[in-house]
């Protein structure tokens, strides 16, 4: 396997020879790695920084005041943060596990189409590939009570609408718009999620397959102990991305329902849009941002680390 | 039954529930193009009638009044850029990551991903500061720069993993003829990506062409793109729901057209180098 | 594999051209117009930010007529009313004159003027000019509206007032009149729901501007008020409560999904027939008169909101961005776009004009029976907030407004909550 012949290759050259290599690895990375530092570094230092700071951005007489933890001890004492953090957990909960395993479903019907398969592949991704903005637009008018093509059959469902299931406006009550919002991204994300995994499935080896036919396994066991573990890698990068996209929903919930019912369906970012854009209390929207970054890098980093040490045990 | 033969049934429920599958997921899709077809009463009448004249007043108010062609442009513009950019810099960065060891690679390689967590609401202000002092506000180079970071770290982890199923003895070889480092990694690993290649610069592209934040706060008259034009659609008066769907029609045509036209590409790039 | 490498390669040298392409199509920062002509004609360019709105479309079309009289370019750059103030603000407050000419509303003054200082008087700079508004055409009331500190910061264009929109066919077959007091148009609404092919009216409900423009006049109708002489906040008020409970009980004759209505759905839904009343924005007059939109075409007729009080006013205007790098170009604009001969022009498509002039003219008024309406309701029609924390306080109160209306907090517990908050924001923000 070629990464044992590296191996050998490389231990018997010596110290110098391995920090050449080093170097020029990170000559190839540097690029990059230039460019995000450059783009992104003022940026990060700039929000870091004011986000120390009582300032109001559209108020300069006012200046800047520095009250150290101040914005941050406002926000985990404030009601409404708390609410968006959870909001925003609760979509990404639902949205990316039900993505999850509709895109799995649907990778596996793609995997065993026999024919056709590259003109599904190209049309199943068509919703992933329209503007958010325009999706939320899209959804909010299907899911009008009155004049929507959706409302109008989960009404004849019974699902919504007088004596459904749930009685009241689709996106005028709390928990109808939160599921509103899940299937709105449900149905943009699984092709993209779908087509990850796919990619995972198409590179699996052979040979534990056949090993789990001669042990005479079932197809949901050799799904369960042969397919998913090797799948890893794909569910990884495919989770990680979904989960950074969901903690940063703003678009969709923009268009359908502008953080409403009450706040119930106000997602991080659009918290600190209203409060950086809009009321321009810059200090407190920075610490906000701060917070919730902070939050989404824990649960990635964790994610990344105990993927990396059980691919290192397997 | 046989192996074979249970395999072929499987074979033909799978496409007919992946056809299925499929049209279920585009039946928004279909009505979105269906009212864009249709005049303001045609789209308001419930229950929503499939069958009917369609014209194309709303694609021509949308493409020719409204300058949504312009608008056009500038996405298009900004969305290749960004890709070039993104898939220069990520197959660098992705091939050193993935053939290079060193101290720190795994935590440097995770800080890549960072651009793609941080909220673009936060980022947009100091961006927009930091444009206004060099000029750049409402320039192409602004904006493909600020997709580009999404871009970037996307296409770094992205491409490792297609790095990954190149074997190092192909480059070892051109190595030992002769070759450059930087002159194997072009002429060999990435012929041997580029199906990856593909795949990744089809994400880039929707990144960059779907973007709503950056754009927001940082394009005007010159750099305007489709998201944020879109919304001007939606005025206090009503909304011009035929002409939303016809942008947004025009929106994703590109995609999908491009889409098909690299196929077999992205298809064999998805496979993670199946090839072999 | 040499398939491959050709399509790579075509697609990439397409790829350069237009990034070639791009970048020789002049792209320099940030619309820096070019300097104006000292002394002579306006000329040159000028960028206005505006959102699209009937009126404000059938004015573009106009333009051309202007860039011909007096060979001033204007680009204009169209976007979502949503996104209008932060990008504004963003302008003013970074001196970058990249909008020589946008929207202001009178709610927008307190942060432009008061605390930015960016806007250029409109009353002083013109006369320093030799140009002539015609301010004298503006009734007090209104130019009230747009004016900061004792001037006039921008040339109102649309003098959008909420009025009281209401089925002439529907209240005949009842034998109705239209409303003359709050009481009456509560009970008129429920007389005329009949669900549920058609209520008896809508709510702008969503929780933001919408909801609490659809509220504030309902307040002053009961004789509330938002601030006291003091400046005080006094929301936690008998009239506050009985305020919010009317909108609760005219959600009883209204659609399921008003909690979630905005601006546009509001038009929509009293275009379509599907209610026989509803406060509107004179503004969405347009949609109303459309043929190819709306089904109650010469069905409707305007009231002003019942009672004597006041009522909210969300009038835009245009202003002049104070570091505007061709002031005389911007100034010919506004000149033009807010003059008399334009504005008639716009009165037939359903624009509610802000000159008296065209508001008392007796032909327009026989031609257009809207327009005496608006002229009534113009007299009382002032700006609900000017404060700089404007954002904040509509917030807060909206939400709990939205609140009460999904039936999370009763009429009492919203109102105190608002009034709590409010307190806070006004204390923290001195």
């Amino acid at each position: 396997m070629p990464w044992f012949n590296h191996a050998r290759v490389a231990s018997g050259c010596s110290l110098l020879a391995r920090h050449r290599k080093a170097l020029t690895g990170l000559t190839f990375i540097a690029p990059a790695a230039v460019f995000l530092t450059a783009v992104m570094g003022f940026p990060i230092l700039y929000l870091l920084r004011h986000s120390l700071n009582k300032e109001n951005f559209a108020n300069p007489a006012a200046g800047a005041t520095f009250i150290g933890l101040g914005n941050y001890l406002a926000l985990l004492r404030n009601h409404e943060f708390w609410q968006s953090t959870t909001t925003t957990t609760t979509i990404l909960l639902f949205a990316v596990a039900v993505e999850f395993v509709l895109g799995l479903g649907v990778a596996l019907l793609l995997q065993r189409v026999l024919v056709g398969r590259r003109l599904l592949i190209a049309l199943v991704l068509i919703p992933s590939m329209m503007m958010p903005i325009a999706v939320g637009l899209m959804w909010r008018y299907m899911l009008d009570d009155g004049y929507g093509m959706v409302a109008y059959y989960l009404n004849r469902l019974a699902i919504t609408g007088q004596g459904g299931l749930f009685p009241g406006s689709i996106l005028g009550t709390a928990r109808t718009a939160l599921a509103s919002i899940v299937l709105t991204d449900v149905w943009e994300w699984t092709p993209f999620m779908a087509l990850i995994l796919l990619a995972g499935l198409q590179s699996l080896p052979v040979d534990p397959y056949e090993a789990a036919a001669v042990d005479g396994a079932s197809g949901w066991q050799e799904f369960w102990h042969v397919t998913l573990p090797m799948l890893r890698a794909a569910i990884t990068v495919a989770l990680l991305i979904r989960i950074a996209d969901a903690m940063r929903i703003l678009d969709i919930v923009f268009s359908m329902t502008n953080g409403g019912p009450a706040n119930a369906t106000q997602t991080a970012q659009l918290y600190s849009y209203r409060i950086g854009f809009q009321q321009f209390n810059t200090g407190l929207a920075f610490a906000q941002v701060v917070l919730v970054a902070s939050a989404t890098i824990t649960v990635c980093a964790l994610i990344f680390r105990q993927v990396a040490r059980e691919r290192g045990a397997a | 039954m046989t192996t074979l033969a249970r395999r072929r049934r499987a074979g033909r429920l799978a496409t007919l529930a992946a056809f299925a599958v499929t049209g279920l997921f585009l039946v928004p899709v279909a009505w979105t193009v269906e009212t864009s077809l249709k005049t303001k009463v045609q789209a308001w009448t419930l229950p929503p009638k499939w069958v009917f004249t369609p014209n194309l007043d709303n694609y021509r108010t949308v493409l020719f009044q409204q300058g949504f062609l312009e608008y056009l442009k500038h996405s298009a513009v900004i969305a290749v850029g960004e890709t070039i950019v993104a898939l220069t810099l990520g197959s660098l960065a992705a091939y050193g990551f993935e053939r290079f060891r060193f101290r720190g690679r795994q935590p440097l390689f995770f800080a890549f991903l960072l651009a793609y967590m941080l909220p673009e609401v936060a980022i947009a202000l100091p961006a927009y500061l930091l444009a206004v002092q060099f000029h750049v506000l409402d320039t192409y180079g602004l904006l493909i720069a600020m997709h580009a970071t999404f871009g970037t770290a996307f296409a770094t982890w992205m491409m490792r993993a297609f790095f990954k199923e190149v074997p190092a003895e192909i480059e070892e070889s051109a190595l030992t003829d002769g070759a450059t480092r930087l002159g194997a990694f072009l002429r060999v690993t990435l012929r041997l990506a580029a199906p990856g290649l593909v795949a990744t610069a089809v994400f880039c592209l929707i990144f960059s062409w779907n973007d709503f934040p950056y754009a927001l706060v940082l394009s005007s008259l010159h750099t305007e793109t489709l998201p944020v034009a879109v919304g001007s659609l939606k005025t206090p008066a009503g909304t011009a729901w035929g002409g939303i769907m016809a942008v947004t029609v025009v929106a994703f045509l590109p995609t999908v057209i491009f889409v098909f036209i690299v196929q077999k590409w992205l298809v064999r790039g998805l496979t993670f180098g199946a090839v072999k | 594999m040499r398939g491959t490498v050709r399509v790579t390669r075509l697609v990439a040298l397409v790829a350069v051209l237009t990034l070639v392409a791009a970048a020789c199509s002049s792209n320099k920062g940030g619309g820096e117009s070019p300097s104006p002509s000292t002394g002579g004609k306006p000329s040159g360019e000028i960028t206005f930010l505006v959102s699209s709105t009937p009126t404000v479309d059938n004015m573009l079309k106009m333009l051309p007529q202007f860039e011909q009289q007096t060979g001033i370019k204007v680009n204009v750059v169209n976007i979502d009313y949503d996104a209008m103030t932060q990008k504004e603000t963003l302008d003013l407050r970074s001196k970058t004159g990249q909008y020589d000419v946008f929207w202001v509303e009178g709610t927008f003054l307190a942060r432009y003027s008061g605390q930015l200082n960016a806007l250029e008087p409109l009353d002083t700079y013109p006369q320093s000019q030799g140009v002539d508004l015609g301010l004298s055409d503006l009734s007090p009331a209104l130019a009230n509206n747009f004016s900061y500190g004792g001037h006039l910061y921008a040339m109102p264009f649309e003098n959008t007032l909420m009025m009281a929109a209401y089925r002439t066919d529907l209240y005949q077959k009842a034998g109705l009149q239209p409303p003359a007091t709050l009481a009456e148009y509560v009970s008129d609404v429920a007389k005329l729901n009949s669900p549920p092919s058609a209520y008896g009216t809508e709510i702008m409900g969503q929780q933001g501007e919408p909801i609490f423009y659809e509220w504030v006049n309902w307040l002053w109708g009961d004789g509330g008020q938002l601030f006291d002489s003091s400046d005080k906040p006094t929301l936690d008020t008998p009239q506050a409560v009985k305020a919010t409970e009317e909108l609760l009980t005219l959600a009883k004759s209204a659609p399921p999904g008003v909690a979630n209505y905005s601006w546009d759905q509001a038009a929509t839904s009293f275009a379509q027939g599907q209610v026989s009343t509803a406060v509107l924005f004179s503004d969405q007059t347009p949609s109303l008169l459309d043929p190819s939109s709306s089904k109650v075409v010469g069905k409707w007729a305007y009231t002003p909101f019942p009672g004597t009080n006041d009522t909210a006013f969300g009038g835009y205007a245009w202003g002049m961005n104070a570091f505007s790098k061709n002031k005389p170009a911007a100034l010919a604009f506004i000149q033009w776009a807010t003059s008399a001969e334009v504005l008639k022009q716009l009165v037939p498509n359903g624009s509610s004009p802000p000159r008296l002039s065209i508001l008392n003219d007796p032909t327009l008024q026989a031609k257009y029976p809207w327009l005496e309406a608006e002229g009534e309701a113009s007299s009382r029609a002032v700006v609900p907030i000017s404060n700089a924390s404007y954002f904040d306080l509509v917030d807060a109160l909206s939400t709990d407004l939205n609140a009460a209306l999904t039936g999370s907090k009763t009429a009492q517990e919203a109102m105190s909550d608002a009034q709590s908050q409010w307190e806070q924001i006004l204390s923290s923000a001195a």
